[in-house]
């Protein structure tokens, strides 16, 4: 089985078969421009990620190797609304797997599928983030994400004003 | 550096980090205060250097990371959602602004047109009291906003971007309608930087209509004209078009009844405005033999964006002459019958013309029968910066299009087809054949009149 090194920022490596680590979008450049530019064929691709850490990159490897088998997204995207469809895509294990994360870990996955191209798993990310959002109040979304105001004066009223039309019932 | 190799499986806690060598010398309270001053971006490279500095960190990251994952999440969220962010925090607010300017354009839901008292308060900060009657004005407003075209609602002090229609259902009703706007606008348009001028019907007052509300815009950088003028007299010379200091984009889509007019009044806008703009879309303008290529280069040297919505041989051959560095590139055929060799010929011309520089290109025409005819594939050469390319063709299986594809688009990354009909199954697979004939190509999106159909191919994964 061909394999492939895949290091994080902080300098672990993990070692994974070609085949899990092309499903990453990225990954799957990165190995064949390896090829090309390798005289050795039988040489083993190392990859370092300079914008991912080992705790996460574990957690992006974790996903694609349980979805390995999956039909791979962007080219069975739903054919009604031709995204990829979250939703119909979030398995009990894929429920499991964020339930544990603070939103500072999936902020973070969030990234990182996006660095690598990992679409189902941008997808799962980006609907748990969103789930916080929509149709919550700003007081909601601030004591979801632990965020605390730093607008002067009456810069907030001023804002609530401006979005007033659009925003309230 | 010597790696520890470990399994998916094993638990972070036991990985053994050969990790930069960093050991914070301040107290934590000084390092926070040295973290808390970094950019999204530095903090998320902050946070992946040292397990040390990612503890200082961590009670920041939601605050920090934010702003990053905005843009990302921008797709999956609704407008109202992007709008309540505003008045999160300053940091959240501030990336918003670049995310809300995807929604051009003005439009209230129609269950909010019931409380016309919620935007008082916002008139009032622009000093709506100086209004002869803001109640009146603002029943009109919202009532005129209820005819433009359905598209996101948005609020012009938010997105500096506004639609407007100056036709009313009769001459009484746009006079009162172009003093409604002249007055709102020269109360809130130096906020706007892009405004949509359409539908317009009314003869002589028209320009003088445009040149009063074009001097309410001293922020402008785009201005769309759309719409048919309809008038028996000449144009009236534009004497005192205003000085728009920030307008780089100029796209005159207007249907006049006689082709004379459409040049004048295009001719005066680009004499005035030509040498600042970058982007120009013109309807019929290039058609005129009393505008050649060294003309049109002198009067707007600067363009990088041209769009030319109905073109036939004379436009083509002034195309591939002009002196332009164009980087985006669209022709669209509406009327004429371009299947003689002259048409192709000047086709390719005008393409070739732009080799070196043209990163997008767009090409529309909708019926069968155009462009099908004898293409010359020796003519064809490679665009050497084409990244992006987009047919709105009903016939994209012609032959010419493959040799187009293989010969001139070597470099591209993403395909655009805008289609009327669903893409068979055997479509799908002729377009996955491309990816192995191009070896940039990312992706093909296909395009249907409901955005809802959007279909993206991506190469198959080996």
């Amino acid at each position: 089985m061909a394999l492939v090194r895949v290091i994080s920022s902080d300098g672990a490596a993990f070692l994974v078969s070609q085949r899990l680590a092309k499903r990453s979008g990225k990954l799957k450049t990165e190995i064949e421009t390896f090829r090309k530019s390798s005289d050795n064929s039988e040489a083993q691709p190392e990859i370092r990620i300079v914008t991912i850490r080992a705790e996460i990159l574990r957690l992006v490897l974790q996903w694609l190797q349980q979805h390995q088998n999956d039909p791979v997204l962007p080219a069975n995207q739903n054919e009604q609304d031709g995204r990829g469809d979250a939703e119909m895509g979030q398995s009990q294990w894929d429920r499991d797997f964020l339930a544990p994360m603070d939103l500072g870990i999936v902020m973070e996955l969030i990234l990182a599928a996006n660095h690598l191209e990992v679409k189902g798993l941008l997808d799962i990310t980006c609907k748990l983030v969103e789930s916080k959002i929509t149709g919550r109040t700003v007081d909601e979304i601030r004591t979801a994400f632990k965020l605390k105001s730093d607008f002067k004066g009456n810069e907030e009223e001023q804002t609530r004003l401006e979005n007033r039309w659009c925003v309230e019932n | 550096m010597a790696h520890r190799n470990q399994s998916i499986d094993e638990s972070f806690e036991t990985i053994n980090l050969v990790s930069p060598k960093t050991i914070p010398m301040l107290l934590p309270e000084n390092w926070e205060e040295i973290l808390n001053k970094l950019s999204p971006h530095d903090f998320h490279t902050a946070i992946n250097t040292c397990p040390q500095w990612r503890q200082l960190m961590m009670p920041k990251r939601t605050t920090l990371l934010f702003p990053l994952i905005l843009p990302i999440l921008e797709e999956y969220l609704p407008l109202a959602s992007i709008l309540q962010l505003r008045g999160v925090t300053k940091l959240i607010k501030v990336e918003t602004e670049p995310l809300l300017k995807h929604y051009p354009g003005i439009r209230p839901p129609v269950e909010k047109l019931q409380h016309f008292e919620k935007l008082a308060p916002l008139f009032r900060k622009y000093n709506s009291d100086s209004m002869r009657d803001p109640a009146l004005y603002l029943g009109e407003f919202i009532s005129h906003m209820m005819t433009s075209r359905p598209i996101p609602s948005t609020d012009p002090f938010i997105t500096g971007s506004m639609s407007i229609s100056l036709a009313g259902r009769n001459e009484a009703e746009t006079v009162r309608r172009i003093e409604m706007f002249q007055t709102l606008f020269s109360i809130y348009g130096s906020h706007l930087k892009r405004i949509d001028v359409k539908e317009f019907v009314v003869g002589g007052r028209i320009m003088d209509s445009i040149i009063s509300l074009l001097s309410c815009f001293p922020n402008i950088q785009w201005i769309n004209i759309f719409g048919g003028v309809y008038m028996e007299e000449e144009i009236v010379r534009m004497n005192n078009l205003p000085f728009l200091f920030k307008l780089e984009g100029l796209h005159l889509l207007t249907v006049f009844e006689q082709e004379l007019s459409e040049f004048d009044f295009s001719m005066q806008l680009i004499t005035k405005y030509g040498q600042q703009l970058k982007s120009l879309c013109v309807n019929k303008l290039l058609k005129s033999r009393n505008l050649g290529p060294s003309l049109l280069s002198s009067l707007a040297p600067n363009v990088i964006a041209f769009e030319m919505r109905s073109m036939d041989p004379v436009a083509l051959e002034t195309l591939a002459r002009v002196s332009w560095q164009l980087e985006e590139l669209q022709l669209g055929s509406s009327s004429s019958d371009a299947r003689s060799p002259d048409y192709i010929n000047g086709f390719l011309d005008a393409i070739n013309h732009f080799e070196n520089s043209l990163k997008k290109f767009r090409f529309t025409c909708s019926n069968k029968r155009r462009f099908s005819g004898d293409w010359d594939v020796g003519k064809m050469i490679p665009l050497r910066k084409l990244e992006t390319l987009t047919f709105h063709f009903t016939n994209f299986e012609l032959e010419w299009v493959d040799h187009f594809l293989r010969i001139s688009c070597q470099r591209l990354k993403q395909l655009y087809l805008i289609r009327n009909n669903e893409l068979t199954r055997g479509h799908v697979n002729s377009l996955r054949d491309l990816f192995q004939i191009l070896p940039k190509l990312k992706k093909i999106v296909v395009l249907y009149g409901n955005p809802q159909k959007q279909r993206v191919i991506y190469p198959p994964v080996v």
